[in-house]
Order: structure tokens, then C-alpha cells, then sequence
């Protein structure tokens, strides 16, 4: 087995992991890895590593390229279907979900095994180009965030794998309507902007906004994504504590760009100009209301 | 370790690594659904270059016009898509008849599926079906709304952590299977009583019961002992049959018992004939304590204290009798009374019968009946003179309501069939038929044997009468020690929610010594399933195969649900071979999930029980749908075959193509049918000595299905087991538990009636169902002004109602439409859910705290109720309300009435007051220590057969129960449980 071919074995048998999760044929090669074995018996049998799996694949982040790339944030449409003829290419069915991540990442590495057969190497570099790289950076990243005891070993060696592909997304597409540009935008449109992955660059997990909350101390309560997020803003400025709210979003941003900046990834980075242009809107008009007082 | 180094190391697994998956078969992991897009984002359809089709007009019996499509362009209907408009976009459809089952009545459905996507646009009422006639009510249609949920159960989950802890995992069909099997098996192998199907709504007519019946087990448990037990109970003692079947259409006068019935239960086609009735000059009478939409629109309104209707049905009935108006060819003829008279000691002829009845029943004047009843005068005349007027043509019916209310409702039942009796009204155009003479049943394919076992769990000696589990009570029986429960399955049943008691439920759901195993079969999430530990998703009603009849007027018919999109895609070329291929994710039917389990539980058939689900027509093959019902639509529905060939069809295609079929038109008065055999004391017995029939005056007829085989006014049954005291054994008035004498207004006590109905909504069942919920969503304590000027409470205030095991808090709504002394508040609402993205729909209820102070003591309280949220569907984002009603159940002490064991839904409010500032909107509490006490107190009025029984059996064995034993089984044991000792 060439180098390549390795690699793609590794990058099929971690999609595998993202997309349903550890399976006891896992076991064996995973048992190999120190990290990801740490985890494995941190949490300890079969229920526990589904439970886990089903927390951050499928209730905080929704790892799927329509939801990252999509006006609205939401499962299906164009950007799924597009996926169809990729797999189509080299005869694989098309799964229930194109688009989900662990998919995308499994057909990626099908591609490097069909090269061995002489597929033209640029079907790859083309189908990176326009589905896998221009996403997984984020989602990814969102996947680290969430924690645990796992997933974020399985994210840093498929980031680690993928390196190269991830980088070669630096081409910036369209950015959508900028939500600053109206004075008529309020708080429940900046959450609604923030939480929409092709506007804003991140993923924010439920998670997330909690740890968001809890780092400038005011409350978000619970319910849909966007409804805490704008709990949480709206709190802050009735508070009249925006810098201290803003501070957390800056920090989070922090991490977000060292990311970003580390993969080389420019539509990602492009894109996590928005919460910056947010926070520092918000902090501004908060310092107008001030001083006009 | 760095990363470089956990690469190499993976790099260094994956060359070690043995046969790799392919990337098909790791693609294919996640699962193989979903088919299509129901759960995950909105359906969509095709377009098609076409013009709509042409449709049929019908003139409905009432004047009303509709259009339908013609049946013979079901397979291919075009029409514009309403919502394109003003574009005209023409969409393509075959159209899928299939029966509703969101409530009893069985009414047609017309599926609109998309011929290209196979996507269901739209539910419609199916103009050839018999009893619905194209007509649906809201909840009808609303069933696209429960497919295309975004929250419901796509997959089979299975339960990871402790229970109720709300974690999940999905897991396979096959392995579920397995695993369930294998309990079922181990359990068998021990005894035949530790297996129990708990059925909320059947919503079918005999296939599960003949699958539960195979196993051999006494597994059967129902919900009836909360819903119509007692109703059962009085008509079953009187002539035989358990439940009535007005011909309303053809009535003169209507007479209901509460309205909720005919505004929330066998609505549709039941209203659709009594606005029919109506607009021909037929006077409506309604008693119920509540101005309900039918009472608004009746003739006569009886707002009765509950439990006082047997009184003024009895003035009614005395009306008659001292008056002379009373059919005495049909009494003469038809009643028992030469059994009553000898009883009684009264005489030998009918007028002396025409005596006693004049001198027994005398007492029931119509200012009795004003003053017990709170009813004017007035009234209560007028009501008289419509049921005398009526004469045959009287259509009653008492289902719920006043029966499974009151201590002693079973009498109110058999008080208001006296009318019947007494009008001779009992089955000609017009009168009230029995159930049975208009439900058309078809006989099974191969029955299994009655197993030789009986649950101790269902059907406990202190009730012999019990119509029919005593299936509210089991966390009691569990609680006191009678026994516990290897596998336990819920189907479309969420007994914590729905029964009162709740929290008795919530411990025995979590106790894993007692309930070891508990399967819920369930379309969509709810309170107990989160409870279990294996959640199945099941089909609505769309989504699968069963056979359906209702006694909806005087006529048969039978009505085959289907699964829609599969059905679609068979007219399309494409074979499905399990239900949920077709349907959302990987939900099944209930059908072929019994099959494959009963297979799995039997694995080498060494059970003798793999025999009752085998294909005949492939040996050693589990049976198909399609097999199954091509024999029972070839082979049980007379007429059909021949119906069926008259359009070049065999039968189970006939069914596929109009999903009903009419048996019998007109149907009247069959116990006058002659029937032939030899006449020993009065009764005409066939060849093997089987009593079949009566004589009648000269004739030889089949009559009643009672021991006499006429109407027992006297009942020998209940007279000889126990209740010999004449308030038991004929038709009379028995005191309720919330008679005014046992309800001290002055002190604070009020009577709640927790009951009532909507017609919008449908148990807890239709909490996914988001038109439903956008029409009713909450649940607000009516109360008459002239309490609330009492209380010093305003409108929309919050109210504290303390029952006798707890309390809750709701929020009041000043209303005259309600009787003074009396609060009310309808089910199906208050709904909650534990954890904010997993459980009942964000829409329907509220995000609830479960506490418990380790001393009996219970609290729920609502941290917030219902709201937006985001998902595939955009309504979501649009639920503007918050207040999704209190769970009031939870704080209903349990009363099992003696006779019928059926639970006395009226509780005692021992004290009604505003709620004080730390009491917050959807609050309750319950203390269980309570709870025991108030049971044990009923279970002290019952009378055991133990003590009664005429014959050493725990029960009649001419009384029905839903799976019957042998007769070998219904002796009482030895050491009957609680005399042991
Ligand atoms: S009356 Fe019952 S069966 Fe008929 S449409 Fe309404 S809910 Fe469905």
C-alpha cells in the first residue's frame, strides 16, 4: 500500500468514526492510536460512545455542508444535491445524507483509492474545491469545541490529513447581505447572522452560547440557538454590559481566527470579519447611548 | 503525545489494519434511511405540464355541495397547487384511500401523492366511504401534519444510561428484535403472565389480538377501564351489547348524554347525521353540566349536577309509564318481565308487570329530578314530552361522560336504554341499535387457541364485572405487591400522561425490579415512552394495514388503512417489501413488526406459536400483508368477491382501489330475525344444544346476546353475584361520589370535572399535529361567575385546585357556559417534556421539572412553556403561544367503581382559592402516601367474587374481555390473592 493509499484508509476509517460513530470493528485500530484509545476507554463501552457521538454530531452541531454553506442555515436544498454526481462519479450509491461531513470525507478518500485506477487526480482537487474544503475548516472546528473525550483527537488527525486540501480553500466566495448594513437591524437579526455559518464563518453550538453567557456572566436561558443567543445579547444591553459580553465574542473570535489562520484558511477568515464587524458595532453603539446620557 | 505522532501511529494501524470496509458499506452505516424527506425537511413535488382534472359533484343528504375526483382517475388527478398561485402550477397525483386514525370513528382518507416524488400533499375525505361520505373533521387532514413532523421518531432508539435519563442510541430493527424476542422468550418459558401489551388506541379490528392470542400468554391490557368501561358495563347487563349505534339520521328525537361525545369522539359522522335529523325537524336534547358547541345548538339543554342524570332519565321513564306511552307490544315482548315480576314476587301477567313498573319507578318525579338535578322545571318537562313524542324514532347515546364520571355510572347508562326500551326504540329506523349490529367484523384468518392462563395483573378477583382491565390500577397492584412485568409493551399509549395517578406511573416506569422491560411502540415521543427502554416508531395512519368498522349508522361497513406511499409506489412499478421502505426514516407498522417479532420469539417454532404467522402460500416464510388480507377480503366480507369481480378486480385489489367496502345498507331491528331450533323454557337451542335464540310471543327469533335472550330489565347476573339489591339489579339511580351532598361549597370544596373534550385534538397523540395545536392549546379552569365573585377572582387569574391526593394551578375562565359549584377543565392538554430538544413537540408542550422529596411527596413544575423554534419545517419558527395547559391528571385520585371497575373520572375539589404569589401557572403537586390510601379506600366498596361468585369463577363467563380465556381458567384460585393470609 503507497503513502497515499494509507492515508486514505486512515481518512475513510475516521470519516466512518464522524458519520456514525465508533463501531466495534472500530476498535481494534482505534485501540492503536493513543488519543483516540484514551478516549475509548474514558468512555468506556458501546452506549457511552454512542451517546457521545449522538451529543455532538447530532444535537450540537449539525455537521452537514447545507447548514454550513446554506442563506438559511437549514438541511437539504442545492447544496446537497450537488453532492449527488460526485458520488455518482465513481459508482458510489448516494447516501441518505450527501453531505454530511463523515460522507464527504469518505468519498474523498474513495477518490485517492480510484486514483490506484486511474482516476484523473483533479476530479479530487475540483471536488475539494467546491464541497470539502470550503467547509470543513469551520465544521471541524465546531466539532473540537464541543469537547469531550474524543472527538476532538478525531478532528485534529483529520485536520492534520487533510491539511493540504483545507489550505487550498482560500478562495473567499460571495459574503451574503451584510446584516450591518441596514440601521434597521436589531439583536434577534445580528443572532440570526451570527448563528448562520455562510454569513458568519463559525458554528455556534448550544454549548457554545452557553459558554458564552457564562464567560460575561449573563444568562441566555435555554430553547433554540437563536433564541439564547438573542436572550443572551439582549441581557447584555439591558444591562448596559456590552463590553463585557463583546469581550467573550472577541475571545471566542480569538480562537476561531488562530484556526483559521493556522490551516490558511482564507473563507473561513473572510467570512469571521462579520462578529468581528458585529462586536464592534455593538460595543460602539453601546458607547453612544453612554455618552449620549 | 504530539499529533505528528498520533498520525504515524494511525498511519501505522491502517497498514496493520485486516479487511478494510468498503466505502459503499461505510457510506451505508449511518442507515438506510430516510426514504424521503418526512422528519427532515419540507416535501416537495413535482410539476407537470397538464390541466386539472374534472371532478364529481355530490349533493350531501343535508343540501351541502362538495366535488370530488371520480374514483376511476384516482391512479392519475391532476390539479393547480393552491399555494402557487396566482401561477397556475399543475401537480400529478394517484390518489391512496386509507381510514383516519385519529380518533374511533374510522372515517375515509384520500392521500394526494406525488407520482414523481411519492410525497403526500395533502389528506382529503374519500367520497365512497360509508360512514365518513367524504367528510372529515380538523383532525382528518391535520394527520399530514403528524408525517411530516419535524420531531418525530424516525428511527428505533434504544436506552443508553438510566431510565428516563433522556439518552439515546439508534439501533437496528433486526437487533431490537432479537433482543425483545429474547425476553419474551425467557419470560415464557417461566410463566404465561409476564408478558403485557398495553394498548391506548387498537384503531384496528382483530389483527394484534389474534397475534397477542397466538404467544398464549393472558398479555391483552387496554385503556378502557379510563374510557367507556362503564357505559359498557350498563348496556352489556341490559341487553348484551356493550356499546349503542343511533340511527340519527332517521331520529325524531336525539337525546345525548353530555355533548362531548358528539363534539369530540364519533364526530364526524355521527354530527354530519344529526345536523341531517336536525335540518328535517328533529329535536336535539343534551344533559351536560357544560355549554358544549351541541348543547349550544340543542333543543332542550339539561345542564344537570353530574351524577343526577339517572334521576331525571328516571322521571323521564316514569313520564312514560304513568302516562301510558310506553310501547307495551315492545316491552310485552321483547323485556324479561316474567323473570322481573317473579323476582320481585309481584305477579304472573304483564299487567301486573305495566304495575309494578308504575308503583317501583313512582318516586321518580319530575320535581325530584328538578331539585336533584339543578335543572328548571321546565325543562325537564320539555325533555318528557320530546322522548314520548319520539316514539320509536328515539336515538340516544352515553358513551363517556356522565357513566365513566359517577360512582355508579354504569346505572345512568341503563337508565337512559330504558328509554330505549320503554319507546321501543331499540333498533328500528330512527332507534338505537347495538354496536355489534352495525360494526362489521370480519372473522380472522386461523384463529390461535384461548390460552389456559389468567393475569391477576388485568382482571383482579374484588371486580368480576370489570369491563374490561383493570388496567388504571396497575402501579397499584404492583405498589401492593400482586405481581410485576417481565416485557411490557405500550402501544400508541402513554399511560403516565393519561391516567389519573400519574406519578404512580412515573414509579413504576422507573422501578426495574417490577417493570424489568418496557417497549414503547409509539409514532411520535411522549411522557411514558421516555420512560422505556426501547422506543419503536410506529406509522400513522397512513403508514399502515389494518381493517377498520365503526357502528357510524345503521349499516356495515369495512374500511382497509393503508400505508399510502408505499401503496403509490406499488402503482408505480415499485415492489416494497416492508412498510418502511416507504415510509419516513425507518418507521414500520405495527402489522409487520408483530409478525417479524412473534417469528423471532417462536425462532424454531418449538413455542407452536411461529405456526400462527407463517404463509401458507410459502411454507416456512412469515406471512405478508398482502397475503393476509387477500384471504380475509376473499373470504370474510360477503359481497365483496362478487363486487370486486364486477369491476374486473379481485377483492384486495377492490380494497387498494376504494379502501371501503358497504356490507349491509339499512340495517334494523336482526334480533327479530327466525331462527330455528328446539324450544326448551322459552330459549330455542341448535343441533349441539347451543342456546341461539328466543321465542318471541309465537315467533322462534335470534334476540339479545343476554342469558334470557331478551332485554334484562331485571338482572339475574348482577343479582346473583353480589349486587342483589334492587339499586343493582334493574335500571336505577345510584348516589355518586359527588353527589352535592358529598360537596361542601361552603368550605371551599368544589366538584371538577376534568373530562370534556375538544374536537380538536385527540388525546395526547395529536401534540405533533401543529394546525391542531394552533386551533386549542391550552386548558383553562371554566368556572361561573357566581363562584369566582365568591373567590374574588378575575378573569385569567390563576387558581389553586386541591383534589384529594394534591393539587395544580391553572388559570381560570369566568364563564356562564359552566354549572355554579362545578369547575371544568378538558383533557388532552398539558402536555411536558424534560429536556428542551428531545420529547413531546416544542409547540405542544411545556419544558417541566420532575421533583420528589423521598416521602411520597411529587412536584412538576413548568420552567417554560411552548415556543418557536428552528427545523426543516418553517412553522416551527411560528408558534406565537406559550401556555399549553396544566397536567391536571396527575393529581386524580384513582376510583375504581365497584361494579364496572371503571375509574369515576369527577373528583372532589376539597378546596378551590386563588393561587398565592409563590403558586406559579402549570404547578403540581401530589403526594402518593395519599394516593394508596384513596385506593385502598375504593377497592373496600368493591365486592370480590371471592366472596360472591355463584359458581366458584372469578367472573360470568358470558361477559366479554377484548382475549378471552378457556373456561378452565376462570376459576378462582386456591389462594386468591389478599386471602392468603
Ligand atoms: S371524526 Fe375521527 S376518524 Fe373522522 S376525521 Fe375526525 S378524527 Fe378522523
Amino acid at each position: 500500500m503507497g503513502s497515499g493509499q494509507v492515508e486514505a484508509t486512515a481518512l475513510a476509517a475516521l470519516g466512518g468514526v464522524l458519520l456514525r460513530g465508533v463501531q466495534a470493528s472500530d476498535l481494534e485500530w482505534m485501540g492503536n492510536v493513543p488519543a483516540l484509545k484514551a478516549g475509548i476507554t474514558q468512555l468506556g463501552n458501546a452506549d457511552e460512545l454512542a451517546a457521545e457521538h449522538h451529543r455532538v454530531m447530532d444535537r450540537e452541531v449539525f455537521p452537514y455542508e447545507s447548514v454550513f454553506r446554506s442563506d438559511d442555515a437549514l438541511m437539504g436544498g442545492l447544496h446537497r444535491e450537488a453532492l449527488v454526481p460526485w458520488y455518482a462519479r465513481i459508482g458510489l450509491p448516494v447516501p441518505p445524507e450527501p453531505d454530511h461531513l463523515g460522507a464527504e470525507i469518505i468519498l474523498y478518500a474513495a477518490f485517492i483509492e480510484a486514483e490506484e485506477e486511474g482516476l484523473d487526480p483533479s476530479i479530487r482537487t475540483r471536488f475539494a474545491a467546491a464541497h470539502l474544503a470550503t467547509w470543513a475548516p469551520a465544521a471541524l472546528f465546531a466539532i473540537r469545541k464541543q469537547g469531550g473525550p474524543l472527538m476532538p483527537a478525531v478532528c485534529d488527525l483529520v485536520l492534520e490529513l487533510l491539511s493540504d486540501v483545507l489550505d487550498s480553500s482560500a478562495v473567499p466566495e460571495d459574503l451574503l447581505e451584510d446584516p450591518l448594513a441596514s440601521n434597521k437591524t436589531g439583536l434577534g437579526d445580528l443572532a440570526t447572522a451570527l448563528l448562520r455559518p455562510s454569513n458568519s464563518g463559525w458554528f455556534l453550538s448550544r454549548g457554545d452560547i452557553q459558554a458564552l453567557s457564562s464567560a460575561s456572566d449573563h444568562p441566555c436561558g435555554f430553547g433554540a440557538r437563536k433564541q439564547m443567543l438573542h436572550n443572551w445579547l439582549v441581557t447584555a444591553v439591558q444591562h448596559e454590559q456590552v463590553d463585557q459580553a463583546m469581550d467573550a465574542v472577541d475571545g471566542l473570535l480569538a480562537e476561531w481566527n488562530a484556526h483559521a489562520n493556522l490551516l490558511n484558511a482564507g473563507g473561513l477568515r473572510s467570512r469571521l470579519v462579520l462578529p468581528k464587524r458585529i462586536s464592534a458595532a455593538l460595543r460602539a453603539g453601546a458607547g453612544a447611548k453612554e455618552a449620549s446620557a | 503525545m504530539s499529533l505528528s505522532s498520533q498520525l504515524t501511529a494511525l498511519l501505522g494501524a491502517m497498514v496493520n489494519r485486516g479487511a478494510r470496509p468498503h466505502p459503499a458499506d461505510l457510506l451505508a452505516a449511518k442507515g438506510s434511511g430516510p426514504t424521503n424527506d418526512a422528519g427532515v425537511r419540507p416535501p416537495t413535488f413535482s410539476e407537470v405540464a397538464s390541466e386539472p382534472s374534472k371532478r364529481t359533484t355530490v349533493v350531501h343528504p343535508d343540501g351541502r355541495l362538495s366535488q370530488y375526483p371520480p374514483p376511476d382517475k384516482w391512479h392519475d388527478h391532476v390539479e393547480w397547487d393552491g399555494k402557487a398561485w396566482p401561477r397556475k402550477v399543475a401537480r400529478r397525483y394517484t390518489l391512496v384511500p386509507t381510514i383516519c386514525f385519529n380518533c374511533e370513528s374510522g372515517c375515509g382518507l384520500l392521500a394526494y401523492v406525488d407520482k414523481q416524488t411519492f410525497e403526500i400533499r395533502k389528506f382529503e375525505g374519500n367520497p365512497v366511504h360509508p360512514g365518513s361520505r367524504g367528510r372529515n373533521c380538523a383532525k382528518g387532514p391535520a394527520t399530514h401534519n403528524q408525517i411530516y413532523d419535524p420531531e418525530r421518531i424516525l428511527y428505533p432508539l434504544k436506552r443508553v444510561g438510566k431510565r428516563g435519563e433522556g439518552k439515546w442510541k439508534r439501533v437496528g430493527w433486526e437487533d431490537a428484535m432479537d433482543d425483545i424476542a429474547e425476553k419474551m422468550r425467557a419470560s415464557r418459558e417461566k410463566r404465561r403472565d409476564g408478558i403485557m401489551y398495553h394498548v391506548g388506541r387498537p384503531g384496528e379490528d382483530h389483527y394484534t389480538n389474534r397475534i397477542i392470542q397466538s404467544w398464549g400468554t393472558d398479555s391483552h391490557n387496554s385503556h378502557t377501564n379510563i374510557c367507556s368501561a362503564a357505559a359498557r358495563v350498563g348496556y352489556w347487563m341490559m341487553a348484551g351489547f356493550d356499546r349503542p349505534s343511533p340511527d340519527y339520521a332517521n331520529a325524531q328525537t336525539i337525546l345525548l348524554i353530555s355533548a362531548h361525545l358528539e363534539t369530540g369522539h364519533y364526530f364526524n359522522p355521527h354530527a354530519q347525521r344529526i345536523m341531517e335529523a336536525m335540518n328535517k325537524g328533529a329535536q336535539l336534547i343534551t344533559f351536560d353540566p357544560r355549554l358544549s358547541n351541541t348543547a349550544a345548538k340543542s333543543d332542550v339543554w339539561l345542564p344537570t349536577w353530574p351524577g343526577s342524570e339517572g334521576v331525571v332519565l328516571l322521571a323521564i321513564a316514569n313520564h312514560l309509564i304513568q302516562n301510558d306511552l310506553y310501547n307495551k307490544d315492545f316491552v310485552e315482548r321483547w323485556v324479561n318481565w316474567k323473570d322481573t315480576l317473579k323476582h320481585f314476587d309481584a305477579g304472573k301477567t304483564f299487567a301486573d308487570f305495566d304495575q309494578w313498573l308504575k308503583e317501583t319507578y313512582a318516586e321518580f318525579t319530575p320535581e325530584r329530578a328538578a331539585k336533584e338535578s339543578q335543572v328548571p322545571i321546565e325543562r325537564i318537562h320539555q325533555a318528557c314530552e320530546q322522548v314520548a313524542r319520539a316514539g320509536t324514532r328515539l336515538s340516544t347515546h352515553n358513551w363517556r361522560a356522565a357513566s365513566i364520571g359517577n360512582k355508579g355510572g354504569w346505572q345512568i347508562t341503563r337508565c337512559l336504554f330504558a328509554l330505549n326500551v320503554l319507546t321501543g326504540s331499540v333498533g328500528p329506523p330512527g332507534g338505537t341499535s347495538a354496536n355489534s349490529w352495525n360494526k362489521f367484523k370480519p372473522k380472522p384468518y386461523r384463529t390461535p387457541p384461548a390460552f389456559n392462563v389468567w393475569n391477576e395483573l388485568h382482571m383482579p378477583h374484588e371486580w368480576p364485572f370489570a369491563h374490561f382491565e383493570m388496567s388504571f390500577l396497575l402501579p397499584h397492584f404492583v405498589e401492593e405487591g400482586r405481581g410485576d412485568i417481565d416485557v411490557y409493551f405500550t402501544r400508541v399509549y402513554n399511560p403516565m400522561w393519561i391516567n389519573p395517578d400519574g406519578f404512580m406511573w412515573l414509579k413504576l416506569l422507573q422501578d426495574e425490579e417490577k417493570m424489568k422491560f418496557h417497549v414503547a411502540l409509539t409514532p411520535t415521543w411522549n411522557e411514558s415512552a421516555w420512560f422505556a427502554d426501547y422506543v419503536l416508531p410506529m406509522g400513522h395512519s397512513g403508514e399502515r394495514h389494518d381493517v377498520m368498522s365503526q357502528e357510524t349508522h345503521a349499516g356495515q361497513w369495512i374500511g382497509f388503512r393503508q400505508p399510502v406511499r408505499r401503496v403509490a409506489m406499488e402503482r408505480a412499478g415499485k415492489p416494497v417489501k416492508f412498510s418502511y421502505e416507504a415510509n419516513p426514516g425507518e418507521v414500520w407498522e405495527e402489522n409487520e413488526f408483530w409478525v417479524e417479532l412473534t417469528w423471532r420469539f417462536d425462532k424454531d417454532g418449538s413455542l407452536g406459536i411461529r405456526q400462527w404467522v407463517e404463509s401458507a402460500k410459502n411454507p416456512g416464510e412469515p406471512i405478508t400483508q398482502d397475503e393476509y388480507w387477500a384471504w380475509i377480503f376473499e373470504n370474510s366480507v360477503p359481497g365483496l368477491p362478487a363486487a370486486a369481480e364486477a369491476e374486473g378486480l379481485v377483492p384486495l385489489q377492490y380494497m387498494k382501489k376504494y379502501g371501503c367496502y358497504e356490507v349491509v345498507k339499512d340495517h334494523y331491528v336482526p334480533y327479530e330475525q327466525d331462527i330455528v331450533g328446539t324450544v326448551k323454557s322459552g330459549l330455542v337451542h341448535d343441533a349441539d344444544g347451543k342456546v341461539v335464540g328466543v321465542k318471541a310471543g309465537k315467533d322462534q327469533k335470534i334476540g339479545f346476546n343476554t342469558p334470557s335472550r331478551k332485554i334484562e330489565w331485571f338482572s339475574a347476573t348482577l343479582h346473583d353475584w353480589g349486587w342483589s339489591e334492587k339499586e343493582y339489579s334493574i335500571p336505577w339511580d345510584l348516589k355518586s361520589h359527588v353527589h352535592p351532598d358529598n360537596i361542601d361549597i361552603s368550605k371551599g370544596e368544589m366538584l371538577l370535572l376534568p373530562n370534556f373534550r375538544l374536537p380538536t385534538l385527540i388525546h395526547t397523540r395529536s401534540a405533533n399535529a401543529k394546525w391542531l395545536y394552533e386551533i386549542s392549546h391550552n386548558n383553562p379552569v371554566w368556572i361561573n361567575p357566581i363562584d369566582a365573585k365568591r373567590l374574588q377572582m378575575r378573569q385569567g387569574d390563576l387558581v389553586r385546585v386541591e383534589t384529594e391526593i394534591g393539587w395544580f394551578v391553572d388559570k381560570i375562565w369566568i364563564t356562564e357556559g359552566i354549572k355554579p359549584g362545578v369547575v371544568a377543565m378538558s383533557h388532552h392538554l398539558g402536555r411536558w417534556r424534560l429536556k428542551e430538544d428531545q420529547g413531546v413537540s416544542r409547540g405542544a408542550s411545556s419544558l417541566a421539572k420532575l421533583e420528589e422529596d423521598g416521602d411520597g411527596g411529587h412536584h412538576l413544575n413548568i420552567l417554560k412553556g411552548a415556543g418557536p423554534w428552528e427545523s426543516s419545517d418553517p412553522d416551527t419558527s411560528r408558534i406565537w403561544w406559550k401556555n399549553v395547559g396544566v397536567h391536571q391528571n396527575l393529581t386524580h385520585a384513582v376510583q375504581p367503581d365497584p361494579v364496572s371497575g371503571a375509574h369515576c373520572w369527577l373528583q372532589k375539589a376539597i378546596n378551590v382559592r386563588k393561587a398565592l404569589p409563590n403558586e406559579r401557572y402549570g404547578d403540581v403537586y401530589v403526594d402518593t402516601k395519599k394516593s394508596m390510601a384513596h385506593y385502598k379506600k375504593w377497592l373496600g366498596y368493591a365486592r370480590s367474587a371471592v366472596d360472591h361468585s355463584p359458581n366458584g369463577d372469578r367472573r360470568p363467563f358470558w361477559l366479554k374481555r377484548p382475549l378471552k380465556p378457556v373456561k378452565e381458567a376462570y376459576k378462582l384460585p386456591e389462594k386468591p390473592w389478599g386471602r392468603d393470609k
